[in-house]
């Protein structure tokens, strides 16, 4: 039982009353639950609770756990629905829309590392950006699951309680714009060099 | 499945295409040659790659700072769970004592933590707690030295009972990395980046060398023996002074006692050499190459895979003393015109031969 365990094996030995599978487990998905949870703009400490309380409730209620497909799927779901509880419990009155999302970028994202020039990407993060903050909210969250986690379309689905269509439209609206920009450079390309 | 990159023209291509996520998310090495290539070979690609990197970049968003451990006194909380609930009043004594002792543990701890101002968390063990997604860890349990490359090209022979920690990204403003047990280091050079490796003991920091640091989690003793360059050595018992720099073929050895730690240097003689590659030269003058792959093969305990046939008359000639293990591939490959492909511990090269 060690960190190159697979989720579904893991998950079995919880279960059956394995303490340090379901410690593995924290180790594992902590960090993206943590960044996940804070996409929402709540308190870190808060979302650091929703994650304890998360873990301490599966721990408890091992024996009436089922088997999961996706132990990845199912603590996403978990977090997700744990911070809506919290602000419907802030707010008395709260529903998916009053859920937040992070836009800010990254503070400083080395283009070298990435084989572009700095110059250039400064540009074009800041025209995407621009693009990107003009989406709803929960297109950029499924945006993020897509191409951040590398979950599948159903998973998303799953996750944010929308059918799949709605996510591949979500998914497909946020790539227009995109698609629009690059169209420009394209042009600009063609122009020019 | 991925498209092949030929197919890619699109932000869209990029951005569905798993193996370029994972570059832009995770930066390695490898994958840095293979995207460098795929640029070179399509320039006219080039503006769609970086609308995709922009997208992802403002898709992934601002970095959450990594959190002090929360990981840690998470399993810390779950394993209290499992400890019996009905306490007698015995054991509820020996609790508040525990309690107790725990307090008076910490505030030592405190007051020695302020003493040691910046002291950072050493080896595997203490800081596996802090364990992100960010961190890779590897162990070797099963055979006698296992190859890790590390994300900055730098290459670590693990020995048996050993473990490493490092950022999966390594873009802090030094290299870390944590080792339990003994490691032997080729360390990438990069001035601006310090490599440190952290243990239970001692701190050694280097620019780019290669090295071996053996210090073994309850042991009373530590070594640090260096094969090429310079590095810099400091016990954790005495973290404000002066570094004690070690030079090539010379070993530090640390042995603990009435609490202290006792430090000596020498020079390596030959009953001293660990394994081959502390002495192996690599110094190949018109090698075959087959022979010089043989001699990777025995140091790095990998498995080389090439077509003898192909590459039978080709040589190498090179000084690659104490280059890291993929820095060596690579050369040998540019100089016999092949490619390869690492995968696990096999490295598969393939290439037209050699006329």
């Amino acid at each position: 039982m060690d960190w190159t365990t697979d989720d579904g094996a893991l998950w079995l030995a919880y279960r059956n009353g394995d303490n340090e599978a379901l410690g593995v487990i924290v180790e594992r998905y902590y960090g993206a639950l943590r960044r996940y949870g804070m996409k929402f703009l709540v308190d870190e400490s808060i979302v650091e609770d929703c994650i304890q309380d998360l873990f301490l409730d599966l721990w408890q209620n091992r024996e009436r756990i089922s088997q999961t497909p996706s132990v990845k799927f199912y603590l996403f779901k978990a977090i997700r629905h744990s911070i809506l509880g919290h602000m419907r419990y802030q707010q008395r009155f709260a529903n998916e829309e009053s859920l937040d999302w992070d836009t800010s970028l990254p503070e400083n994202f080395n283009a070298e590392s990435l084989l572009i020039e700095q110059e250039t990407l400064n540009g074009l993060v800041a025209q995407m950006h621009a693009h990107m903050e003009a989406l709803p909210k929960r297109e950029r969250e499924a945006l993020y699951l897509r191409y951040y986690e590398n979950m599948s379309v159903a998973d998303i689905s799953g996750l944010m309680g929308v059918n799949r269509q709605s996510v591949s439209n979500f998914l497909q609206k946020g790539l227009t714009r995109i698609r629009a920009r690059w169209f420009v450079t394209m042009v600009l390309n063609l122009f020019f060099f | 499945m991925d498209r092949p990159d030929y197919d890619l023209n699109t932000p869209e291509d990029f951005l569905d295409n798993e193996h370029f996520r994972r570059w832009v998310r995770y930066r390695r090495d490898d994958d840095r040659i293979y995207w460098e290539d795929f640029l070179s070979r399509y320039p006219e690609k080039r503006p769609a790659y970086e609308n995709a990197v922009a997208t992802l970049l403002v898709i992934y968003g601002h970095d959450v700072p990594d959190s002090d451990d929360g990981a840690g006194r998470l399993r810390d909380l779950l394993n209290a769970e499992t400890r019996p609930r009905e306490s007698t009043p015995l054991w509820r004594w020996l609790r508040w004592s525990a309690a107790a002792m725990l307090a008076i543990g910490l505030g030592f701890w405190w007051s020695r933590a302020g003493r040691e101002a910046g002291d950072v968390g050493r080896g595997v063990a203490q800081m596996a707690a802090a364990t992100q997604s960010e961190w890779v860890v590897r162990q070797n349990d099963a055979q006698a030295v296992l190859l890790v490359n590390l994300p900055d090209g730098s290459s670590v022979l693990l020995s048996n009972g050993s473990r490493i920690r490092f950022g999966r990204e390594m873009n802090g403003a030094e290299r870390d990395v944590y080792l339990d047990g003994e490691g032997f280091f080729e360390v990438v050079k990069n001035p601006a980046k310090p490599f440190l490796v952290h243990t239970d003991k001692l701190t050694t920091r280097v620019l780019g060398t290669s090295f071996r640091v053996k210090s073994f989690p309850g042991h009373d003793e530590a070594e640090v023996a260096v094969k090429t360059g310079r590095v810099a050595v400091t016990t954790i018992d005495r973290e404000a002074a002066k570094p004690l720099m070690l030079y090539p073929n010379q070993r530090m050895s640390l042995v603990r006692k009435n609490d202290r730690l006792l430090r000596a240097v020498k020079d390596i003689s030959n009953t001293d050499i660990v394994a081959a590659i502390d002495a192996e030269p690599f110094d190949f003058q018109f090698t075959p190459v087959s022979e010089a792959f043989k001699i990777l093969e025995t140091n790095y305990a990998v498995k080389i895979r090439f077509d003898e046939e192909k590459m039978s008359h080709c040589t190498v000639t090179a000084a690659l003393k104490d280059e890291p293990f993929l820095e060596k591939i690579r050369l040998i490959c540019l100089a016999t015109e092949t490619s390869f492909v690492l995968n696990g511990d096999e490295v598969t090269i393939s290439g037209a031969g050699c006329p």
